[in-house]
C-alpha cells in the first residue's frame, strides 16, 4: 500500500506509474493532505490486513508544505518498525521523499521494500 | 586512648595511611600489609567496601590489624548500613579497643560489583558523625536514650578540597567539624596551589584549631593512571604539567614516587596540616620509601609521647 | 505525575501465553501524559497482537485507578482470556480489585513521580517521603533528586554540576546552593540538618490516608 501526500507524493506516484510498467503488486495508492496527518495507528491497521508492506511517499523533510508534516512522519515510521520488530513482526514500513520531478526514490525503496522476505505471521 | 589522636596532640607531623583488605577470607592479606606499613606510620585506615565492592568488613580487617601491633583507623560509610546497625557496629568497634574512626557517606552501588542492591543512606556522613559525637560525649543515642560504658574514640571524616562547588568546600569542613569530625583526611592532592589556596580559606576560618587536617597524597605508577584520574574521578585535580612530566620520565614509577614525595614536602610547609595520608593503593609496599624519603622518620614511639 | 515505561512486547507476549481474546486497556490520566498507556498507545499494542493472530481489542478510562471509573468496564473484561492494562500499578492492582479470577497483567513497568521537563522527557521530582521539607532547600528535594538522598550534600562527587551518578543528570546540591546562594539564604546551609524521620516514609510500611468528612 502507498500512502501519498496531495502535494508531493500523489503527483509524483501518478508519474512513476505512467513512466514505469508497473511490476510491484501495489494493493492501492491511498492520497493524504499531509504525511503529517498519518498516524500510526493508521498504518498498523492496514498491516492487519493482507499488506505487508507499507510506504508513505511525501515532500522532502525540509521543504514539505505543511513545514513538519515528513519530519513527524519520518519519526512515526521509524517507530513502528521498532515496534513491529519487537514485536516479531516482519512486516514493515517505508517512506520516501520525492518530487514531482525526482521520482528515481520511489523506485529504490520499492525494490527495497519488496526483496525483503515476509514470514506469515502466526500467534505461538 | 588513640595513638593518632596522642601523636598529632603532641604536635608530631602524622603519617597515615590506607589498606584494602582481601575480596576474600583470608587475613594473612591484612597481616602482611599491616606488617609492611608498622613503624612507618602513626595509623593505617582500613576502607569500607570502598567503591562499593564486597570486601572483608573494616570492622573485622581492623581487628587483624591490632593483633599486628598496628593502629587501625576504622572506616564506617552510610551506604550499607542503617543508623541502627551504625551506632551497635560502633559500640562493637569501642568494646574491641578500635579508638580511631572516620566516618564517610560511601560510593553509590552502582559503581560498585553489586550495583543491583538496595542502598541505604538512613543518614549522611555529617549526621553520622553528630550521632557518635553524641554517644560518645552526651552518653546517648540517636533517639536520646542513655548510652552504658566507656567510649573513647577519635573521630574523623573526609573531605575534597577540589569538589564542586568550590566556594563551599571550606564551609562544608566547618559543617564536618562542628558535627564532631576532629580529624580530617583529604582527597588527594596532586595541585599544592590550589590546595594551598583552600587551606588559607580553612585557617582563615580558623578550622586548623578546630580539627587535624591531614592532606591526602597518591603515589602514581604511571602518566596513564594520572591521566585516568584526572577524567573519571571527581574532585581530584591534576596540573597538566604533571602529566606530561611523568610521560618524558624514563621511569614512570620512579617518578610517580618523587612526585608523592615532593608533594608530602611540600604540604607539609603549609600552615594547618598536620599530616599526611598515604593512599598508596595495590602499592602498599612503597609506602616505607616514601615515608623514609619524605623525612618522616622515625615515627614517633609509644613511651615517647604521654597521653594527656 | 505517574511515568511508567511499556514493557518490552515479548514480555507482553509471553504474559499472555495461550490467550486467544484480549483486551488492551489504556489509562486517560498520568501514562497518557507520559506517553506510554493512553488511548493511542492501547490501539497500537492491540492493532500489534491482532497482526500477531490474537483476537484483541483496546478500551481507555479516564482513569484505571477509580473503582468508578472501572467499573462499567466489567462485562468486558469477563468476555475476554486475558487484560493487559497499560495503567501504572496502581490501576492494574484496582482492576484486580474488580475483578480477581481474570488474567491481568501489566503492560507497563511503573517508574517514578516526575515531570515532564521537556516535550519528550521526564525526570523524577518526587519519591514519596511523606514528610515534605523542600522550601529548606531552595526548591530541589534532595531525598529524590540527589542519588544518596544527602541532607547534608554535596557529596564531593559531581563534575560540572552533574552528578557522578548520573552524569546526565544535574547535581541536585549545586542547584540547591546556586538557588540558595541567589536568595542569600547559605546560611540554611549551614545548619546541620538531623537524621530523617523516615517512617513517614514506604520504609513506615504501607500507607493510608483517611478523610473521615468524606466517607460514606
Amino acid at each position: 500500500m502507498v500512502i501519498a501526500c496531495d502535494k508531493s507524493g500523489y503527483p509524483a506516484m501518478i508519474k512513476y506509474t505512467t513512466e514505469n510498467s508497473t511490476n510491484h503488486e501495489f494493493i492501492k495508492i491511498i492520497k493524504a493532505p499531509c504525511l503529517g496527518s498519518v498516524k500510526e495507528s493508521d498504518i498498523l491497521e492496514a498491516l492487519e490486513g493482507k499488506c505487508d508492506r507499507i510506504l508513505l511517499v511525501g515532500c522532502p523533510i525540509d521543504s514539505c508544505f505543511h513545514q513538519n508534516g515528513s519530519r513527524f512522519a519520518q519519526r512515526r515510521v521509524n517507530r513502528i518498525n521498532h515496534l513491529l520488530e519487537e514485536a516479531g513482526i516482519t512486516k514493515r514500513v517505508a517512506i520516501s521523499f520525492v518530487t514531482a520531478e525526482k521520482i528515481s526514490e520511489i523506485k529504490r525503496t520499492l525494490d527495497l521494500i519488496s526483496s525483503t522476505p515476509v514470514q506469515e505471521e502466526h500467534k505461538p | 586512648m588513640s595513638w593518632l589522636k596522642q601523636v598529632l596532640q603532641s604536635g608530631h607531623f602524622a603519617v597515615t595511611a590506607e589498606v584494602g583488605p582481601p575480596k576474600g577470607s583470608d587475613p594473612q592479606v591484612i597481616r602482611k600489609k599491616c606488617d609492611l606499613l608498622k613503624g612507618f606510620v602513626d595509623a593505617v585506615n582500613i576502607t569500607d567496601n570502598q567503591t562499593a565492592i564486597v570486601r572483608m568488613s573494616s570492622f573485622a580487617s581492623c581487628l587483624i590489624a591490632q593483633k599486628q601491633e598496628i593502629e587501625p583507623v576504622m572506616q564506617m560509610v552510610t551506604r550499607d548500613r542503617n543508623r541502627i546497625a551504625l551506632q551497635s557496629d560502633f559500640l562493637g568497634a569501642c568494646a574491641l579497643g578500635i579508638s580511631n574512626l572516620l566516618c564517610l557517606t560511601g560510593d553509590h552501588q552502582s559503581m560498585g560489583n553489586h550495583p543491583q542492591s538496595k542502598n541505604v543512606y538512613d543518614i549522611d556522613s555529617i549526621q553520622l558523625l553528630q550521632i557518635f559525637k553524641n554517644m560518645r560525649d552526651q552518653k546517648v543515642f540517636q533517639n536520646g536514650e542513655e548510652v552504658k560504658g566507656e567510649i573513647n574514640v577519635f573521630l574523623g571524616a573526609g573531605e575534597s578540597p577540589y569538589a564542586d562547588p568550590l566556594e563551599f568546600r571550606a564551609l562544608r569542613l566547618a559543617k564536618k567539624i562542628a558535627a564532631g569530625a576532629e580529624f580530617i583526611q583529604t582527597q588527594a592532592i596532586f595541585d599544592v596551589d590550589i590546595f594551598t589556596q583552600w587551606m588559607e580559606e580553612v585557617c582563615c576560618l580558623g578550622l586548623h584549631k578546630k580539627s587535624f587536617i591531614l592532606a591526602g597524597v597518591i603515589p602514581v605508577k604511571s602518566a596513564k593512571a594520572l591521566r585516568y584520574m584526572k577524567n573519571e574521578v571527581p574532585g581530584v585535580v591534576i596540573p597538566d604539567n604533571l602529566i606530561e612530566r611523568m610521560e618524558a620520565a624514563t621511569d614512570q614509577k620512579a617518578e610517580g614516587v618523587e612526585v608523592c614525595i615532593e608533594t608530602i614536602q611540600k604540604v607539609a610547609k603549609i600552615e594547618g596540616v598536620s599530616g599526611v595520608h598515604i593512599m598508596a593503593i595495590a602499592w602498599e609496599s612503597i609506602v616505607p620509601e616514601i615515608v623514609q624519603r619524605s623525612g618522616l622518620l622515625p615515627r614517633p614511639a609509644k613511651g615517647e609521647i604521654t597521653s594527656s | 505525575m505517574i511515568i511508567g515505561e511499556r514493557k518490552p512486547i515479548p514480555e507482553i507476549l509471553a504474559m499472555l501465553g495461550d490467550s486467544k481474546k484480549v483486551l488492551v486497556l489504556g489509562c486517560g490520566t498520568c501514562v497518557t501524559v507520559c506517553l506510554t498507556g493512553g488511548d493511542k498507545e492501547a490501539k497500537e499494542l492491540a492493532s500489534l497482537l491482532r497482526i500477531k493472530g490474537y483476537e484483541a481489542d483496546s478500551l481507555t478510562v479516564e482513569r484505571q485507578c477509580e473503582l468508578e471509573f472501572i467499573h462499567p468496564l466489567r462485562e468486558s473484561i469477563q468476555s475476554v482470556d486475558a487484560v493487559i492494562s497499560l495503567a501504572c500499578g496502581i490501576g492494574v492492582q484496582a482492576l484486580f480489585e474488580l475483578d480477581s479470577e481474570k488474567s491481568i497483567y501489566p503492560g507497563l513497568n511503573t517508574t517514578f513521580m516526575g515531570m515532564p521537563v521537556k516535550q519528550g522527557y521526564w525526570e523524577e521530582r518526587c519519591w514519596g517521603c511523606g514528610n515534605c521539607i523542600i522550601h529548606l532547600f531552595g526548591g530541589t528535594c534532595p531525598i529524590t533528586r540527589c542519588a544518596k538522598s544527602l541532607l547534608n550534600g554535596p557529596c564531593g562527587g559531581s563534575k560540572d554540576g552533574k552528578c557522578e551518578v548520573k552524569p546526565d543528570r544535574d547535581c541536585a546540591w549545586q542547584l540547591i546552593y546556586d538557588r540558595l546562594k541567589n536568595l542569600n539564604r547559605l546560611d540554611w546551609l549551614l545548619t546541620i540538618q538531623p537524621p530523617k524521620d523516615w517512617s513517614t516514609s514506604r520504609y513506615g510500611g504501607h500507607r493510608k490516608m483517611t478523610r473521615e468528612d468524606m466517607l460514606l
